[in-house]
């Protein structure tokens, strides 16, 4: 009798719960042996386990299969240090930016990985992506008029923002019933409105100021203050 | 009132009220995954079916218990389902909620999409 593929059960292994692991790839194997073989033949039953394993890979499946295939600490702290490396040293020689900019990146970058770990479900995820795409489309719309505008000011800058990302957590959380929800789309707002100051102050030259790391900070306030009108509403 | 039950959800645990088959009657993971694609007439991916049947675990509309598997599936052990009244009450929930939704809705739909 022709086996299930030896990689596919150790990868459905790493993607289901301990609790059910045992269960499910026996309820597999007895599918695989007592039916699929016998209809499919050997080589067609080989592609259907394969099929059936992937239909495992979910949200929750690749979080364990991260974990299964390497230990947390080891994971995070070679990440940190090939971002570190990368934006430290590799970044400011290819691209001449500041150091300080850099670190700044870092930074933010660092809060809206946070933000993001602290979303538990795809659909929230997902909610939190298109919310905050679509609003930072529009503050790059005001950004676009202000800079294209005859005389530069920031004001318009800072009121979009001041009504943008409120706005935006109020929208979050309205349609989750999540605070964290709000304070994550605040957070990769002003994650993004950062990364476009940042080209901003290139494009015109201007020193960064020293108030430039503050968006996602005052990001994520805004948007958990608009996230917790918005639970009201869910 | 709670959600009301989605297709999917109702499929399996349909299955496991009045299962049609014999094997579907052994109401174990394997058992439960042909019931409801013979129930929804099409394929169904295993994931979906143990996905969902995590879910309505974690509501509290079904229970389950290990048992002892056979040599058919190399020894391993199988999970045996039972719905639960939690689960019967959702699902005659959600069959009331459907037809108070079609209700004076005289069927098959005429007009243009």
């Amino acid at each position: 009798m022709s086996a299930q593929p030896p990689w596919a059960e150790v990868l459905l292994r790493a993607l289901v719960s301990p609790r059910d692991r045992d269960m499910i790839v026996g309820d597999l194997i007895e599918e695989y042996r007592e039916t699929v073989i016998p209809s499919m033949g050997a080589l067609r039953a080989r592609i259907w386990f394969c099929r059936q394993v992937l239909s495992f890979l979910r949200w929750e499946g690749l979080a364990r299969l991260r974990s299964a295939m390497l230990p947390d600490c080891f994971f995070w702290a070679a990440m940190a240090a090939i971002a570190e490396y990368t934006l430290l040293f590799v970044l400011p020689q290819k691209t001449g930016a500041s150091l300080q900019a850099v670190v700044v990146w870092l930074a933010a970058a660092l809060l809206a990985a946070g933000a993001a770990s602290g979303i538990r479900t795809a659909a929230d995820a997902w909610l939190v992506c298109r919310t905050s795409v679509l609003w930072s489309l529009v503050f790059g719309f005001v950004i676009f008029l202000t800079v294209r505008a005859a005389q530069f000011t920031p004001v318009p800058l800072i009121v979009a923002f001041l009504v943008i990302v409120p706005l935006a957590g109020f929208q979050s959380a309205r349609h989750t019933g999540v605070l964290r929800t709000g304070s994550a789309v605040g957070l990769m707002i002003g994650t993004v409105t950062f990364l476009l100051g940042t080209l901003l102050a290139a494009k015109l030259r201007v020193p960064i100021p020293p108030a430039y790391p503050l968006p996602p900070a005052v990001a994520v306030i805004l948007g958990t203050a608009g996230a917790i009108f918005g639970k009201r509403f869910a | 009132m709670a959600d009301v039950l989605g297709t999917f959800e109702q499929a399996v645990l349909l299955a496991l009220a009045r299962p049609k088959t014999p094997l579907g009657k052994e109401a174990y993971g394997r058992a439960l995954w042909k019931e409801v694609q013979l129930r929804l007439d099409r394929e169904v991916s295993a994931g979906a079916v143990y996905a969902t049947l995590d879910r309505l675990e974690q509501k509290g509309f079904i229970a389950s218990e290990v048992r002892a598997g056979g040599e058919s599936r190399s020894g391993l052990p199988r999970r045996h389902y039972a719905i639960q009244p939690e689960g019967i009450r959702a699902l005659n929930e959600a069959k009331a909620v459907m037809e108070k939704l079609w209700a004076d809705i005289r069927r098959p739909l005429k007009g243009t999409a």
